[in-house]
């Protein structure tokens, strides 16, 4: 294992990129940023680079796949070929069809799909530029473009990551400490409530390592769900001042 | 109590106990809470909270609203439209599209037959009057009817004449329920 040879936390507790344990990577999000969707968002997350389009609700087609009751949330998460270092070959596979699947179940929860029977709210996910923990870039991306978006929501869904390399847990794995550490924990929640609404584990921990790393995630959500509500308060109050000078 | 206070999905506004949930809320439990952006809004006769959007919100059919339709069916007391557009919106209308309009909302003479006033294809502006349990379409108005109507020979657009259609390529004459301004709106600009 190639695990014994690298060293992820330095003897200082540093990390390879120079970050605490605690420290989340540098995020930058930004609203409404595609004008022919309906919502967007555009985020920064370390070297993750994502672009959300929501469209809809809109008439769900094929008619079988409607739903009388409710609205179908369909998330697509795709990875550009050129969004990792060997080229991805394009389109959906085995990984990106479980992302889909898990996203749009964790989206459901929040959206009140009962608002528009029938219909489907179509979430795109492009991972233009990957590098650890695009699931839960692209959900948080994607909490903010349905709230761009205008879907009533009862609350702006986010995900952050936690997991344990070199036998300590830390908060949001890099690139590195991904491929090489002992696990990732990707969570995301429904901030106000804490409400777990997608939890992914790869690799090993005990439980009370599992408690930790849990605790510490759902921190880092509170830290990122901020930033998500600054960055939609930003691009409308901008909006409100301009409309307002008129 | 705060106005005009801008508010994001989730965002506690008040208690059933004091306002109803309006646009834009829902109720947890007891507490009213914003399901969108924008500003909160108190509406006093109703006594309702409200969120007044900051986004664009999903389209949803009103009782009122002027819509443009397509005809994609006639039945002998019945029209049936789908309708593709409503005035003044610029996004996809959520849910149900297919709307019907009886033969007696055609006009406001009386209709013998419908395929004497609307034919398959025909674009026509039409108000709606009925949302639940189904869809329903009126053009009983001087400004409502067909905008752009296909010759039913040959399909090419019929041009307007005094009291009828006329098809530019085969001269067919034909009648329409149409509005006032038929023929003079650029379909690519609504």
């Amino acid at each position: 294992m190639k695990s014994e040879e690298i060293k992820l936390i330095d003897s200082n507790g540093k990390r390879l990129d120079g970050r605490g344990p605690l420290d989340l990577r540098k995020i930058k999000i930004e609203a409404g940023v595609l004008h022919r969707a309906d919502g967007s968002c555009y985020l920064e997350w370390g070297g993750n680079k994502i672009l959300v389009a929501v469209y809809g609700p809109r008439e769900a087609i094929p008619k079988h796949i409607q739903d009388q009751v409710k609205a179908l949330v369909n998330a697509r998460y795709n990875m550009a070929s050129f969004s990792v270092e060997d080229r991805k070959r394009p389109g959906p596979d085995r990984r990106s069809r479980e992302i889909s699947k898990v996203i749009s179940e964790a989206l459901e929860r929040v959206i009140l799909t009962e608002q528009f029977p029938r219909t489907t709210i179509d979430v795109n996910i492009e991972v233009l530029d990957a590098e650890a923990g695009t699931r839960c870039a692209g959900l948080t991306a994607a909490g903010v473009a349905l709230a761009d978006a205008g879907i009533p929501m009862t609350d702006i869904p986010v995900a952050c990551a936690a997991g344990k390399i070199d036998g300590q847990v830390v908060l949001d794995l890099g690139k590195e400490e991904d491929n090489y550490g002992d696990a990732d924990l990707p969570v995301a929640i429904a901030p106000r409530t804490d409400e777990i609404i997608l939890l992914q584990m790869d690799g090993h921990l005990t439980i009370e390592e599992f408690d930790k790393a849990l605790d510490l995630a759902i921190k880092g959500c509170h830290i990122i769900s901020k930033l998500q509500r600054k960055a939609l308060l930003d691009r409308y109050q901008s909006l409100i001042e301009g409309g307002d000078i008129e | 109590m705060e106005k005009d206070r801008i508010v994001l999905p989730g965002d506690r506004l008040s208690t059933s106990e004091e306002l109803l949930p309006g646009e834009g809320t829902f109720d947890d439990n007891g507490v009213i809470r914003s399901s969108r952006i924008g500003r909160y809004a108190v509406d006093r006769r109703r006594k309702t909270a409200e969120v007044k959007p900051l986004t664009s919100t999903p389209v949803i059919l009103k009782k009122g609203d002027i819509v443009i339709a397509e005809i994609t069916s006639l039945k002998p007391s019945m029209v049936i439209a789908q309708v593709l557009h409503v005035i003044g919106k610029n996004r996809e209308i959520s849910g149900d599209k297919i709307g019907t309009i009886h033969i007696s909302e055609i006009s406001s003479s009386y209709v013998e037959d419908p395929s004497t006033e609307y034919r398959l294809g025909d674009i026509i502006r039409a108000r709606i009057i009925q949302v639940k349990p189904s869809l329903q379409l009126t053009t009983k108005d001087k400004t409502l009817g067909a905008i752009k109507a296909l010759c039913i020979k040959c399909r090419h657009p019929l041009i307007r004449k005094s009291s009828f259609l006329e098809c530019k390529k085969c001269g067919n004459k034909e009648k329409r329920k149409i509005a006032l301004d038929y023929g003079r709106i650029d379909l690519n600009k609504i």
